[in-house]
């Protein structure tokens, strides 16, 4: 049976979820605010939205320095919901993606009608279901995140109620997306019935008990959650949906997607399947090589061909997801816990110049592109006469995603490759490598575009809102400030007691 | 394991299969809505058969069900919403018009 729950109080909860607490309180007040609000009003609400999240950076941020030992947190929780430094460091990572995402938005919803409220608190909304994922360490809990994340994603694809594009990108989302939840409901099922319990934590005791004598629901469970995780993260052979959606969402919306979204599914595959089918991790981690190699080639193959934008960042997202299976698909041969932690510091340091790259870059795409009013590679065309600006930061962000010194990208890609090499995997490596530069192909397409010389007179040159520069500012600094000294994020990363002090 | 469980494993493997299968197969989008509950509800005969002759029998599957059954209901509204939008747009709720984003 599980853990007794001491007592429920609502210190204990505001100590353990206050950072979810403040989101969802400002969700529901925005829901019912929205009925009073006149249409000047409405034009605050996004910024309420950034407040909140601010608050609920801090909270957890506070629980990061406030970190107690591993019993201490399970006991406050029952270990259902663990407050471990693991769990925060994603949090951070979304919370972050969410305010750029609604800084973002704020220029977007100036030119595109839809509705303000609506749109801001199921954004909060998708990231508490985030951060719930990162944080629980129970399945049903863990399943409720990522219902509440994929949910309010489906909608806020399909917001653009008067553009079929939009609504069909919902509808194959929705379509997809379900079935992804039905195949992981259906591998965690099977957990349940062989260990009795949904608690990741005991879970991975009984798992290790069962697996000589029922190998073969382990290994069907394990294979439906995976394939149900992997239609989330848009890993080959479940990417088919990640273009179209990408394509019809909302622009903000494909960057929270590609960015938010895509980092919680991968806090969840961490967290879930590492953890239960750890006991045997050698007999499967085969599988995770073979599929990891797979989403490179094809994101990046995929990608070259692309002429709309956002579906070209949608196959570079697919390729990225990919880079970002590598430190778990060689823990297989890694034989020390310390490699699981080397192995989390890569992912987080990807993870998190990944955010802030995809947020930049989509700030720009969303300006350009409604600009020319059309999605098309050569909306960019001699982008650098119009916006120097825009056109120089532009070409830092692709040259972080293609993993080009003195940015971000560059150390994160090293660090995997050298995880890689350290753990003998050097087939992953290998094509890791080669496939960066096939991505080199399609980042530099578009910079030589953006470069060349427009043939037809001066064009007038592009207004950018403050919003959207702030954004470009902020990943800007971030990306050639961890390019310059990845220390600095990396003495943090080594710091962290992931999973609670011994 | 008591040999009963294994009947109602193989019903929840049958129920689950045929979703999968009308997910795939078949061209109207009601009719995936419905194959896609097919395939929540098969998980719920899974967890509620654990829950009563599983290796360790305990009421948290029956709690993990009734989750489940929430979940599958809010999808599938979303799910109909969604359709009505694209209802009202394309006037298809046929598959093979889903064609306005691709490769």
């Amino acid at each position: 049976m599980g853990p007794i729950i001491e007592q429920l109080t609502f210190q204990s909860v505001w100590d353990i979820m206050g950072a979810e607490v403040i989101l969802v309180l400002t969700g529901f007040a925005l829901l019912v605010l929205d009925l009073f609000l006149d249409k000047e009003q409405k034009k605050l609400v996004p910024w309420l939205g950034i407040l909140s999240l601010i608050i609920a950076g801090g909270l957890v941020v506070r629980n990061m320095i406030n970190i107690q030992s591993a019993t201490e947190i399970g006991q406050l929780s029952g270990y259902l919901y663990v407050m471990d430094d693991y769990g925060s460091i994603f949090k951070l990572i979304f919370i972050v993606g969410s305010i750029l995402t609604l800084l973002i938005s704020i220029d977007y919803l100036n030119h595109v009608k839809l509705p303000k409220s609506e749109y801001t608190y199921l954004l909060l909304f998708a990231t508490v279901g985030a951060m719930v994922m990162a944080s629980s360490l129970d399945l049903i809990t863990i399943f409720i995140g990522l219902e509440l994340l994929s949910i309010a994603s489906y909608i806020l694809v399909g917001m653009r109620r008067d553009s079929a594009k939009s609504a069909e990108a919902a509808m194959k989302y929705l379509v997809v997306g379900a079935v992804g939840t039905a195949l992981t409901l259906y591998g965690m099922s099977f957990i349940y019935g062989l260990t009795g319990t949904t608690n990741i934590a005991m879970a991975m005791d009984g798992i290790a008990g069962v697996w000589a004598d029922f190998e073969f629901l382990v290994m069907l469970s394990l294979v439906m959650m995976l394939a149900g995780i992997g239609i989330k993260i848009s890993m080959v052979p479940f990417q088919m949906w990640t273009p179209d959606t990408y394509e019809g969402a909302p622009t903000p919306i494909t960057a929270f997607l590609s960015a938010v979204s895509k980092a919680a599914a991968f806090a969840m595959l961490f967290r879930v399947v590492l953890f239960l089918f750890s006991s045997h991790i050698n007999e499967w981690y085969l599988i995770l090589v073979v599929l990891a190699a797979l989403t490179m080639l094809v994101g990046n193959v995929a990608a070259v061909t692309q002429k709309n934008i956002k579906r070209l960042m949608a196959y570079s997202s697919i390729a990225q997801a990919g880079y970002l299976l590598v430190p778990i698909a060689v823990l297989g041969k890694a034989q020390s816990g310390l490699n699981v932690f080397q192995s989390l510091s890569e992912i987080v340091f990807y993870l998190a110049a990944y955010v802030l790259v995809t947020m930049g870059a989509f700030a720009i795409i969303s300006l350009v592109t409604r600009d020319a009013d059309s999605e098309h590679i050569e909306s960019f065309r001699g982008l650098y006469q119009r916006s120097p600006f825009l056109a120089i930061s532009m070409s830092i962000f692709l040259l972080s995603m293609a993993g080009m010194p003195i940015t971000a990208g560059f150390f994160g890609k090293f660090l995997i490759i050298l995880g890689a090499i350290h753990n003998q995997s050097f087939w992953l490596a290998g094509i890791m490598f080669g496939t960066s530069v096939i991505s080199f192909y399609y980042y530099f397409g578009i910079m030589r575009l953006m470069f060349k010389k427009e043939t037809d007179g001066i064009e007038p040159k592009l207004q950018t809102s403050g919003t959207l520069s702030l954004v470009v500012g902020i990943a800007l600094i971030v990306t050639i400030g961890l390019g310059v000294m990845p220390d600095a994020l990396m003495d943090v990363l080594g710091k962290l007691a992931w999973f609670g002090k011994a | 394991m008591e040999p009963t469980i294994v009947r109602f494993l193989l019903l929840a493997a049958v129920l689950f299969s045929l979703g999968l299968f009308g997910v795939l197969w078949k061209r109207n989008i009601i009719i995936l809505l419905v194959s896609i509950e097919l395939m929540l509800n098969a998980v719920n005969i899974n967890l509620i058969a654990f829950s009563r002759l599983g290796l360790v029998p305990n009421i948290n599957g029956q709690v993990f069900a009734l989750f489940a059954m929430v979940i599958a209901a809010s999808e599938v509204a979303v799910g109909l919403a969604v359709l009505i939008a694209l209802y009202r747009n394309r006037n298809t709720s046929d598959v093979k018009d889903m064609n306005l984003t691709k490769w």
